[in-house]
């Protein structure tokens, strides 16, 4: 039987799911990875390195969370479903991607030169290219939601009126 | 003579500022390769496809920076958050151009270079990304009011 928990609202479960992956991915980065700040570095940059593995596990746990509670109430936008599912998807790459994204580019670090080039450019396509190929997606949805609720300008003023009128007013 | 579309208008900014961009890029940003190597000829070709990204994507943020913006002055109930979404989408796209170029000629061992990067793109994206998803979320849950009957 399912034990709902009515404290339990959506922001309390987000920060919990968020949670419990950053916490959860902060130490296995330093079993995985190798160290983004090596280890003869200053103890400034050291601290600066720790930093962003904290921000980048946070951020990971929180793509998570918007991934899990997210994808129920994509058909609740008021743009197209494929437009509104591209969308979904590239804000939870947005947040994921870091984590495995930084930490390779630390990893072709140690690579010889060749290597250095093909993993680079490898990197490059999937993380890079993808990051800009969703930012175009998300400003096309974001001009599509910002016309649902415009209130001037051709679209909004036909949205306000009712239909017969609107045909009128276009013709 | 008719005027162009909002389509075309969009398209030619984003085209003309990724073509000028490219040869702009190539000039301005030396990389520095590790070991002194120089890129292998036949990763050529994949490098300048990232410029051509990188400059489109450039293009694209200017153009959505120029035409998104009246169009958030015209909707209902903007927010400061709906501000702050639209330019972390315009941050995701205009990013990439300095951001990669500036990868390529710091190099690898500069340390405070890389770290200075890392908190000025990664983690400003980071924050943006934080910003779309609580946008998203907003937008889910505050669907636009509709007039029954009317032209959507």
């Amino acid at each position: 039987m399912r034990v709902r928990h009515p404290w339990m609202d959506v922001r309390v479960r987000v920060a919990f799911i968020t949670l419990v992956v950053a916490g959860v991915s902060f130490p296995l980065t330093f079993v995985i990875w190798p160290p983004l700040v090596p280890p003869w570095a200053p103890p400034g940059a050291q601290g600066l390195g720790y930093g962003l593995v904290a921000v980048e596990c946070l951020a990971m746990g929180g793509g998570v969370a918007f991934l899990a509670f997210g994808f129920p109430m994509v058909k609740r936008l008021p743009v197209s479903p494929r437009l509104a599912f591209a969308s979904y998807l590239g804000i939870g790459y947005y947040l994921v991607n870091w984590w495995t994204h930084d930490h390779l580019h630390a990893v072709t670090f140690s690579l010889e030169p060749t290597g250095f080039i093909w993993v680079t450019i490898a990197i490059e396509y999937v993380f890079h290219a993808g990051m800009m190929v969703f930012g175009g997606v998300l400003a096309l949805f974001f001009a599509r939601i910002l016309l649902a609720t415009s209130t001037r300008g051709p679209a909004g003023d036909l949205a306000a009126v009712p239909a017969p009128a609107a045909i009128a007013a276009r013709r | 003579m008719t005027k162009l579309s909002f389509r075309w208008r969009f398209a030619i900014i984003a085209i003309v500022i990724g073509v000028v961009s490219i040869p702009t890029s190539i000039v301005l940003f030396q990389p520095n390769l590790p070991g002194g190597s120089s890129a292998l000829a036949p990763a050529l070709p994949f490098f300048l496809g990232l410029k051509v990204f990188e400059g489109l994507a450039l293009g694209t943020g200017v153009a959505f920076l120029v035409f998104g913006y009246p169009l958030l002055k015209r909707a209902r109930g903007s927010s400061p958050l709906t501000l702050l979404a639209y330019f972390a989408i315009a941050w995701y796209l205009v990013n990439w151009w300095p951001h990669d170029n500036l990868h390529a000629v710091i190099g690898i061992y500069n340390l405070w270079g890389v770290l200075a990067i890392e908190y000025v793109f990664h983690f400003t994206m980071m924050v943006a990304a934080g910003v779309l998803a609580v946008f998203f979320y907003r937008v889910i849950r505050q669907p636009p009011r509709r007039v029954p009957g009317s032209l959507q």
